[in-house]
Order: structure tokens, then sequence, then C-alpha cells
């Protein structure tokens, strides 16, 4: 750029064409484009959006609890999220005065061990609120499509969109455990579950 | 046997810049970090006094109390316990390591830990880099290892008590944390109320489906933690930390670590956890705490559960030790495992040389450590502290004799000592201090 603007200031005579470099006797340098070289323009990252936070142990045993209907992970006495609080990297303000907050190999194991009981449970109890479809046991694509979104809105609290992208996936889903179970329940445990370790659940 | 590591993109996550010379050159290592939790006293084990010599009479010009007349549960006939090494001498807590391993034992005497808070301290500790405040600058030790060393076992840095770092290092080298033996097991075990094939089946499918849809780093580490958590429970592994098991070979473990009435402690437990994750060829590295409620700045504390604490750890590693020393290498009767494995003994500060106004004691830089096994040049003292107050002397890197020419040994040193050991000169680590070649076999 500066090679440039000396350039053009040098062949612009202000007193009409009469050159100012005219008499030196270095010949005008001449800029080859092959040796300005070549970089790469870094695109610059927009964040349009915070950085997503996993839920802590509390929160994803209450969250679990409250949706389920209060089914507990564990004994009544003690919620194996509690249990498994040091593992889990739970602050005890000696050892350890921050929690763990990352999606860790055990979060995650723990995390389905815990959908699994936990959606076995809630679809078992009385009352339960699993099931937001007059007919539980349909296998009818309009009733199962309706029951993953009302499902989603529970678990993930999704808006109750049935155009969304993934519930074509949460659908399929129920149909491929249906197809490999034969059990209509069994493959609303294999949703549910899937609901629940899905980053949608446990990340926010 | 497939690992967890190698369902991930490893190739593409490992840091740039690893040469040749930073690649191990001896690969058949394996490490055991045992913790001792709370800053141990070394008076009481791993830098005695004689109380003939050092008497309450002459704290005033030594600057060392030894209070060994007020602690409990200990024999005054035994308040130093010599061993077979000359010159190898041990407080009263010391327990077996002094009659069973002694030859092998490398006591570091008169380190400097450059903090004194417990976060700091044990973070320095773990890293080898003093953190900035409570941030770590680097990964652990373990994790630093566990890379180098690859990715060839299905847990390869297994974290049991205490935490664990990864700093720009794969995923996989990551230490995989757990609380004791029984956590491990259930983390390695099918749910309780587990699924169906069928179900299971159709759920991985999914996530697998998901999967392909990531495009942030973060989603990367969420699904590839997850596979390496469905991974760990599809390779059985769970039977070998099966503390229930009546076949197999727990119950001679629990025979082996526990006392003559058949009783484990925590660190009895921790140590069956490493002994199976290392011979089951299940981890490369292992970091365990072996002894807690050492924080004894209460008299009471201090001369009644400091030493069995203490004990105990140290029981619990010549246990671990011994163990070793009979358990053939992969099979082979002519080695054994506690040739391949070092073992390190830490805690993340020593206490003061003087007792404080509660007759318990307060932290202290000054600290000293212990090592053994595979690698390590055992029947040895390295460096040492005063006669004055205990202060740490100045110690010649390559004889382990206190030399004013020498330098002061701190985590650094002991950390790049590790590689060192694993044949790695370079400093790989920026420790930014040279290894404690006396440490070394062989060297």
């Amino acid at each position: 750029m500066i090679v440039w603007l000396w350039l053009a200031c040098a062949s612009t005579d202000p007193d009409g064409g009469k050159s100012t470099v005219a008499s030196d006797p270095d010949p005008t340098p001449v800029v080859e484009e092959s040796e300005l070289g070549e970089t790469t323009i870094e695109r610059e990252v927009v964040v349009d959006r915070r950085q997503l936070k996993r839920m802590t142990v509390a929160q994803a045993r209450d969250s679990m609890q409250r949706i389920s209907g209060g089914i507990v992970w564990g004994d009544e006495d003690e919620s194996k999220w509690d249990a498994y609080a040091d593992t889990l990297g739970v602050a005890d303000y000696q050892l350890r005065v921050e929690s763990d907050r990352s999606p860790s190999v055990m979060f995650q194991k723990f995390l389905d061990d815990a959908a699994t009981a936990t959606c076995r449970g809630w679809l078992e109890a009385a009352d339960s609120s699993f099931y937001t479809i007059d007919v539980p046991d349909s296998t009818e694509r309009e009733d199962v499509r309706s029951n993953v979104v009302g499902l989603r809105w529970q678990i993930q609290g999704k808006p109750k969109d049935a155009s969304a992208g993934i519930i074509d996936d949460y659908e399929a889903l129920f149909f491929k455990a249906h197809q490999r179970t034969d059990s209509v329940e069994a493959a609303w445990q294999t949703v549910c579950v899937a609901m629940f370790t899905h980053p949608d659940f446990f990340m926010y | 046997m497939a690992t967890a590591g190698a369902l991930l993109p490893s190739a593409a996550m490992w840091p740039g810049g690893l040469s040749a010379k930073s690649l191990p050159s001896i690969t058949d290592r394996y490490f055991i970090f045992a913790y001792f939790s709370g800053g141990w006293d070394g008076l009481l084990a791993l830098d005695p006094r004689d109380p003939s010599i050092f008497t309450p009479g002459m704290v005033a010009s030594t600057g060392i109390e030894t209070g060994y007349a007020t602690l409990k549960a200990v024999d005054a006939e035994e308040l130093l316990i010599p061993t077979a090494v000359e010159g190898m001498t041990f407080g009263p807590f010391i327990g077996d390591l002094a009659t069973t391993h002694a030859d092998k034992l490398a006591v570091i005497r008169g380190m400097s830990m450059e903090a004194v808070a417990h976060i700091a301290a044990r973070r320095h500790a773990l890293t080898g880099l003093r953190p900035s405040g409570t941030s770590v600058r680097g990964s652990s030790v373990a994790t630093l290892l566990s890379y180098l060393l690859g990715e060839g076992e299905p847990i390869p840095n297994l974290v049991a008590g205490l935490s664990s770092f990864n700093v720009g290092h794969p995923l996989w080298a990551s230490g995989l944390p757990a609380s004791g033996i029984d956590d491990l097991y259930q983390a390695l075990s099918k749910p309780e109320t587990p699924m169906l094939d069928g179900q299971r089946d159709a759920l991985e499918a999914f996530f697998a489906q998901q999967e392909a849809k990531i495009h942030t780093d973060l989603q990367s580490e969420i699904y590839g933690n997850r596979l390496i958590a469905r991974s760990l429970i599809d390779q059985d592994l769970a039977q070998h930390f099966d503390t229930d098991a009546t076949d197999g070979d727990m119950p001679d473990l629990l025979a082996h670590f526990g006392d003559a009435d058949g009783n484990l402690t925590d660190g009895g437990y921790m140590a069956i956890m490493a002994a199976q994750a290392l011979t089951k060829g299940i981890s490369r590295c292992v970091t365990i705490k072996v002894a807690d409620g050492l924080d004894s700045h209460q008299g009471s504390s201090w001369q009644s559960e400091h030493g069995p604490y203490m004990r105990e750890g140290f029981d619990s590693i010549s246990a671990l030790a011994s163990y070793l020393e009979t358990a053939p290498f992969f099979g082979d009767a002519s080695d054994n495992w506690l040739n391949h494995t070092t073992i390190v003994c830490f805690s993340e500060f020593g206490r003061g040389a003087e007792l404080n106004s509660n007759g318990g004691r307060d932290h202290n830089l000054i600290n000293a450590m212990l090592m053994l096994g595979g690698g390590i040049k055992g029947g040895q003292i390295i460096g040492g502290t005063s006669d004055v107050g205990m202060q740490a002397l100045p110690t010649d890197l390559s004889t382990g004799l206190p030399s004013d020419e020498g330098a002061f040994i701190g985590n650094n040193h002991i950390a790049r000592t590790l590689l060192h050991s694993i044949g790695i000169e370079e400093d790989v680590g920026d420790f930014r201090e040279p290894p404690v070649l006396a440490l070394l076999d062989g060297v």
C-alpha cells in the first residue's frame, strides 16, 4: 500500500507535467506481484452465543426426579447421584473447591445408568406423565411423533415443534427399537434414555 | 483388545512439536503415584531425628522439636527404625516398607515445595509446574506420561481420590477419575437395570447419527467421552475391580492387602485397584490416594492420628510393591511387574520442624518424597535437611549428596526425572529444571 501511495504521489506533478523523479538516476521500482508473497487470511470467528455449560450433578439429579414425577435413581434414602459425588467431581471443599462441570466419561456413564433406571420407573409408574397421547401402546406414526414432541418438551424443555429435524431422528429411534424388541414400552424407554443422555438435556 | 482411545481421531488431536528425541525410548514402563493427603510430617517417617540428641531442651538451639514423647500408640523403643541399608533410618511410622523394601527405596529429603496452600501445592506436585494462583499451567505428569507412552491400554490414565489435569493433550490421555475401587467397578459395569440388546443397538445407532452432525470442539468432547464410556463397559473390565467376587484373583488380593484380621484400609483398596489396573493391562499410569487426614494442626490429631494414617499408607505401598514383585510381567516368570513400575509416594508439602502452640504441626515448604521400583536406584538417600531448623540442603543432582554447589530439588526436578527415566531427555513438559540423575538406575 505504501509503495503504491508513493508511486502515485511521485508520478503526480503538482506543477503540471514535470516529473519530480525524472532526474533520479535510479529506475522507478517496479512491484512484482509475486514478490508480495501469499498468506492465508483467517476468517474471523464470530461467537454469537455463549459457551454451553454442563448441568451440575445436583441439577441433573433434581431435573430427572422432577421430570419423572419423583423417580429416584437409587434408594429413597440416598440417590446414587450423591453416592457417586466424589467420582463425579462434586466439590467437597477440602480436596476440591470447584465442581467438575465437564461432560466427562464418568458423568455420561452414570447419566446413562440414571436415565435407564429413571425411564423404566417413569414408564411403570401409576399416573405417569410419560404419555401425552391417549393410546400409549399405539404405534401409529402420528401418535408416536406426538408423544416424542411431548417427551422432548418435558425432558429437554424444547418447544413443541413437530417440524424440528431431530423429531425425525427420535421417531426413527422409536421404530428401530420397536422393531428390534417387539415391545412398545421398550421402544419408549429407549427414546426416553436417548433424550436424557443427549446434550440437549444436560448442556445448557 | 480395542482401546477406548482408539475410537477417537487421535492423530488430529496430538499436539505438534514432538521430535524423535522427545518420544520415549523405554516403553515398558508403568507408573503409580501414591498421594498422602494433607501434608505429611517428615519427622514421623522419612526424615527423622534422634530424640536422644534433639531433646526438648535443645529446641532453642536446633529449631527442631521431634515431639516423639507426646505421640500415642508408638513404642518409645521404636522411634527410629533402622534398615538393612547403611545410613537409611526412618521415623516410627514407616511401617513395613523399612523391613521389606529398604534396598529398593530412594528417599529424597530436603525438597523445596514453593507453596504451603493445599490446592496450589498439590497441583504443583501433580503437574510439576507451579500453578498460577490455583490455575494449573500444564497437564498432570501422569497425563503427560500416559500421552507419551501411547494409547495402548483401555484406561491409560486412572486417577482415584484426587484431581487430574489435561492441558492440550489428547482426550484419551485424560485421567479417568474414580473415588475408589467400588465406584470404578460401577463405572465399568453395565447398568443395574440393563437395556435389551435391541434397545442398546438402536440407541447407539441414534447417537452415531447425531455425532455425524456435530461441528464444535465441545460436541466432539461430549461424543468422544460417550464413546469411551460405552467402550469401557463393553470390554468387560469391571470384573477386575469387583471386591465382592468370590472367585478369580480378588480373594487372594484381599488377603494380601488386608491385615492379619483380613481388614483393609482405604489405602489397601486403592493399592488393589492400582495392582489390578496395571497387571491386567488396563492402565499405564495410576494415581491413588493412599492416606488421608494428615493436615494435623491440632495436637490431638497429630499425636494420635497423623502417624498411624501415614503408616497405613506406607503399608499399602509395601503390600503393593510386594505384590508387583511376585507378579510375572505379562506372564514372564523371569521378570516381574515391580521391575517395570515406578512408584512415587508424595504429599503436597511437609510440616514444620517445631510444634505449634496447639501441639500440632503447621505447613512447611520443606518436604520429602519416596520412590521405588522400575528405573529407580534403590537403597539411597538423596539430599538432606540441616540439623538446625531442618532447612533444605542443596543437592548434587548427579550424586544425590548434599553439596553447596548443588540445587534445591523441587517438583519440577522430579517430573523431569520421570520423563528422563523413559528415555526422554528433551524438556517436553517445560519443567525448566534438570533431572535428578542420581535417582535413576543405570544412569
